[in-house]
């Protein structure tokens, strides 16, 4: 009667939605009993590991056909409320390590991420478990704070989590946020419960009225009331599938999302105040503002003359956002995102040279006129990206940086593309 | 724990004064009686003294209250307050109230019952809201009269203004604790508020934030919880004894799930049978085991609790109609149905093997469902009793065509996003360089140019020769080695320097960042309190003069640590001389 345990289920794997990491029945993580990790790495007749290789040219290749370059209103003065669910669903170990430990490796890339992204925002830490959430870090810039409340947060997870606790606390915290910046919550679900005092459409409405977006990843399924405030509130519901689509889900939220027209009505001011500090470094050490401390380093602000550790920051004594240009620069990008780069697929296209215009890598050569057989020009990858405005090609890797971590075309800010902004340029 | 004793004159007036509240309470141990007397002083008596006061607390000493949280845990708990409202409260709390005074020490009293604690925590923060109303007297024009809590609220409405939705007194219980937690808050409120410069309601709407903050992790609460409480497992220790640990949480989820077993007890203890022999008897009964196990033949037969296993086999489901029935919902479908097998047909090869083994686990199941959805429904009754699902729509095209078409099956639709109006100028981020050569650079070039950077050699030496020169390139190798260095954050003050310097240097320091604080906060604002803090800052500035130069004079240790004190002197200096400056 209880053979049923070792009875391998036959479920036909969703196209490629792990990047190429298929299970070794092609299902689901939580489906199998162990991993045999170092089956993924499989020589062919020749001895080579081309399989990998292919595997993470796919998962290149995955990341550049999900973004999202229109241009629109978005808000980069972020507030974002992190709420971790630390409860005992997060001890299971589908997930390796463990959830928990995964969760918390993730994150803690997702913030370095974040704030690396989006220089001018805030993130606040909120954790739930034993029917109770807990703050964990208030509102700030500096990331190495929050990776290091998140780990000595809790080291093992129990009790159940409480969504409307931690909804309410995120959102007393999000409360006195000045009007200009987003208020957005970033919930990471692990439990197919919640053990609320109230009832939770109160908090889903109150929520709404504050014009807070909440979106929610979900380890375990979905679950009807975190889809529910996810699109009430305009925010994003997913469900992770395995680790690296984990990975790839939580870090989609780094990129500032679009604003919704309806919490303009709430825009009080279209200008903020921001001020240049000056970077000092002082022979004897002098105390810093912020912590009473005494440091060498510092930046001192340009009307009270405070002395701040770290940037961005609020100065302490007269409030003033203090920024330094790189990030005002590094936020700018975001409204003006590089557009994606279309696949060349048609070899008559390609006339010019062999090499990458990014990295003067060798790109696969058109065939000889010989060998130009229908079967050849139609199927096989040129393995060349174009940018639509330049018309340069480049490789994929270079395509995968200019669009991640560049956020320029080099060809077209140098002005040598064919057809670029060159020739509109005044002398 | 240090008791204070009191002269002789005190404790003879304290005899004399009338008492306001007088309530037994333990203090170490003892067993005696708690006043609080009108002439402002808090007095325990142990029983066995005959009326000398053993503690005499002065209630201006006093610098904060809190109440009790440790929990009980132990299972000797036989409680016989099973009843409803014990969910909420943590199982066998001491009830216990603890006393801090300015100088540090703590008293702990335990109580029979709450409402003996709260009326003294009531008066205690009573007093100190009246005594926060007079010490603000001097700074605000407000009238200052000694008075209760009631009348404080209105009167000194100014001083005492809330900066979270909690009731006054838990706001000031909130503010003393946060006192305590955080040092720097102490002093910067020890030197501004306690010397008059700012009133209460200043000082906080500076610190609004912690405030908040603290007020939604005091609001929360935790809602009850929908696992299997009645569900005990026990615990075995070396094959012998079987042990089951009995919380009076775990006794009321008991009775609420099996009302027979709350009457049986009710009827029984603690006239026929004690608590322990009950509750024995209850595990061993055939009653406890049937309903947790499919083989049911464990257990003693206990003429008791048949009665019990006779309701719980005879309940039938309730016979209410259900009229307003889905008819989109298939009741009968179970997840073993195979749909690309079997079509609409229900599953006909998993079976029970035994229903009547399985149909008392089942009815608990659905018994335990029932309960956890009422807990929900009944609530949402209340609140609207006359809602009731349309019942014409049952089988409408409109109702149809929405219980087919999932939000799923649609694209993600973009709405409510607003266009960008700025025009990206392509030029702002382009160089401006024109390539000589409208050839792209190739790659030999590249490895051409890479040669000739590696051949070239910076001979610094030789070239320079002015000794002006060679004086400004050692100032910028020192500074960019500055830079370089790890900056020596060290804790606090300790760099050789006498602790009281250091701690008055940090007061003055908390001090100075306070008021500074508060200056910039109000200089458009508020122009009374702007000159009011124009004026302290000139005096905090002679105050900080005086003293490094008095440090300076005096006889300090080592040079490094008087560089210190130098340069944080005149960090503040500067600091308030920007603000001064900048009217």
């Amino acid at each position: 009667m209880d053979d049923d345990e070792n009875m391998i289920i036959d479920v036909v794997s969703p196209d490629e939605p792990t990047g190429g990491l298929k299970q070794e029945n092609g299902g689901y993580a939580w489906e199998e009993e162990y991993k045999r990790s170092w089956d993924v790495l499989q020589e062919d007749e020749n001895g080579l590991i081309s399989t990998t290789v292919t595997q993470l040219s796919n998962q290149l290749k995955r990341k550049r056909l999900l973004r999202d370059t229109r241009t629109l209103h978005r808000g980069l003065v972020r507030h974002l409320i992190l709420v971790v669910d630390l409860s005992e669903s997060m001890a299971e170990k589908d997930l390796k390590p463990s959830r928990h430990d995964l969760v918390l490796s993730t994150l803690s890339t997702f913030l370095v991420e974040f704030f690396d992204q989006n220089p001018l925002s805030q993130v606040a830490v909120v954790v739930t478990h034993d029917e109770l959430a807990h703050l964990v870090t208030e509102l700030s810039s500096n990331p190495a704070d929050h990776v290091r409340a998140l780990r000595n947060a809790v080291r093992t997870p129990k009790g159940e989590p409480s969504l409307q606790n931690a909804l309410e606390m995120a959102r007393g915290t999000l409360a006195h946020v000045p009007s200009h910046g987003t208020r957005e919550v970033l919930v990471v679900f692990s439990s197919l419960t919640t053990c609320d005092p109230g009832n939770i459409l109160d908090t889903l409405d109150a929520l709404v009225k504050d014009s807070v977006r909440a979106s929610v990843i979900s380890l375990a399924a979905e679950v009807h009331i975190c889809k529910k405030i996810a699109q009430s509130t305009h925010g994003t519901f997913t469900v992770a599938l395995n680790e690296p689509h984990l990975k790839e889900l939580i870090l989609e939220n780094v990129p500032p999302p679009p604003i919704a027209q309806r919490s303009l009505a709430r825009k009080a001011s279209n200008l903020m105040r921001m001020g240049f500090p000056e970077r000092i470094t002082e022979r004897v050490p002098t105390l810093c503002a912020c912590h009473s401390k005494p440091t060498t380093k510092g930046f001192t602000c340009p009307v009270c003359s405070a002395k701040m550790c770290s940037v961005p920051a609020e100065c302490v004594l007269c409030g003033l956002t203090l920024v330094l240009s790189p990030h005002l620069a590094r936020s700018y990008h975001h409204l003006f995102p590089v557009l994606n780069f279309v696949e060349v697929t048609d070899w008559s296209e390609i006339h010019a040279d062999n090499e990458c215009a990014g990295c003067m890598g060798a790109l696969s050569a058109p065939p000889a006129p010989g060998e130009q057989s229908l079967a050849v020009m139609r199927t096989q990858a040129t393995g060349r990206y174009a940018c639509p405005q330049c018309n340069q090609h480049y490789c994929i890797e270079c395509d995968v940086f200019i669009h991640e971590a560049l956020h320029n075309c080099p060809t077209c800010s140098s002005g040598t593309g064919a057809g670029g902004p060159a020739a509109d340029m005044e002398t | 724990m240090a008791i204070l004793s009191t002269s002789s004159s005190g404790m003879s007036s304290s005899q004399a004064a009338g008492a306001v509240v007088a309530v037994p309470a333990r203090f170490k141990k003892v067993d005696g009686i708690l006043t609080l007397t009108s002439d402002h002083r808090l007095l325990w008596a142990s029983n066995d003294a005959d009326g000398l006061a053993a503690l005499v607390i002065e209630l201006s000493d006093i610098e904060c209250t809190e109440c009790a949280s440790r929990s009980d845990r132990s299972p000797r708990s036989w409680l016989t307050k099973a009843h409803p409202t014990a969910q909420q409260q943590s199982n066998g709390t001491k009830i216990m109230l603890r006393i801090l005074l300015h100088s540090g020490t703590a008293h702990t009293f335990s109580f029979t019952s709450p409402p003996d604690r709260d009326a003294v925590r009531d008066a205690i923060v009573a007093f100190l809201a009246a005594a926060l109303a007079r010490t603000n007297a001097p700074a605000v024009a407000a009238p200052s009269r000694p008075t209760t809590e009631a009348t404080a609220s209105q009167s000194s409405n100014v001083d005492l203004a809330q900066f979270t939705t909690l009731p006054l007194k838990d706001e000031v219980e909130l503010r003393s604790m946060l006192l305590k937690q955080h040092r720097h808050l102490s002093r910067a409120h020890q030197a501004m508020v306690r010397r008059g410069l700012l009133s209460e309601t200043e000082f906080w709407s500076k610190h609004k934030r912690l405030l908040e903050t603290a007020a939604v992790t005091k609001k929360q609460q935790r809602g009850p919880v929908s696992a299997w409480l009645s569900d005990v497992r026990p615990v075995t220790n070396e094959g012998k004894e079987v042990k089951y640990v009995l919380t009076p949480q775990i006794i009321h989820s008991i009775f609420v799930q099996y009302p027979t077993v709350a009457k049986l007890h009710k009827e029984m203890v603690p006239d026929k049978l004690s608590e322990p022999e009950f509750w024995t008897r209850y595990f061993q009964s055939k009653f406890f085991h049937r309903t947790r196990t499919v083989n049911a033949t464990t257990g003693a037969d206990d003429e008791l609790f048949e009665q019990c296993w006779q309701d719980a086999e005879q309940s039938k489901p309730s016979d209410e109609r259900v009229d307003r029935l889905n008819p989109m919902l298939n009741l009968a479908a179970t997840e073993m149905d195979k749909v690309e097998e079997n079509g609409n047909a229900p599953d006909m090869t998993m079976q029970y093997s035994d229903k009547n083994k399985a149909i008392p686990i089942i009815r608990r199941f659905n018994r335990h469902s029932e309960q956890v959805l009422h807990s929900f429904l009944a609530a949402q009754q209340q609140q609207k009793p006359f809602a009731h699902p349309p019942r014409a729509s049952a089988a409408s095209p409109e109702h149809l065509e929405a219980e087919i078409d999932l939000v799923d099956l649609h694209a993600p639709r973009h709405r409510d996003e607003i266009p960008l109006a700025i025009h990206d100028h392509p030029h702002t981020m382009v160089s401006r360089t024109h390539a000589a050569s409208t050839a792209p650079v190739r790659r030999d070039d590249v490895h051409r140019f890479v040669d000739a950077v590696r051949g070239v050699r910076l001979d610094v030496g030789a070239s320079i020769v002015d000794r002006q020169c060679r004086h400004a390139q050692a100032r910028i190798m020192q500074s960019v080695r500055d830079q370089a260095a790890p900056a020596p954050v060290g804790s606090l003050k300790e760099m050789a320097m006498a602790p009281t310097t250091a701690h008055e240097l940090e007061a003055m320091f908390a001090t100075t960042t306070e008021l500074l604080r508060h200056f910039w906060g109000a200089l458009r604002t508020d122009a009374d309190k702007q000159k009011r803090m124009l004026h302290a800052l000139r005096e905090h500035r002679a105050t900080v003069t005086k003293w490094h130069n008095r440090v300076t004079g005096s006889a300090s240790a080592g040079e490094h640590s008087s560089a210190v004190i130098d340069s944080v002197c005149d960090q503040m200096v500067t600091l308030m001389d920007r603000a001064l400056q900048h009217i």
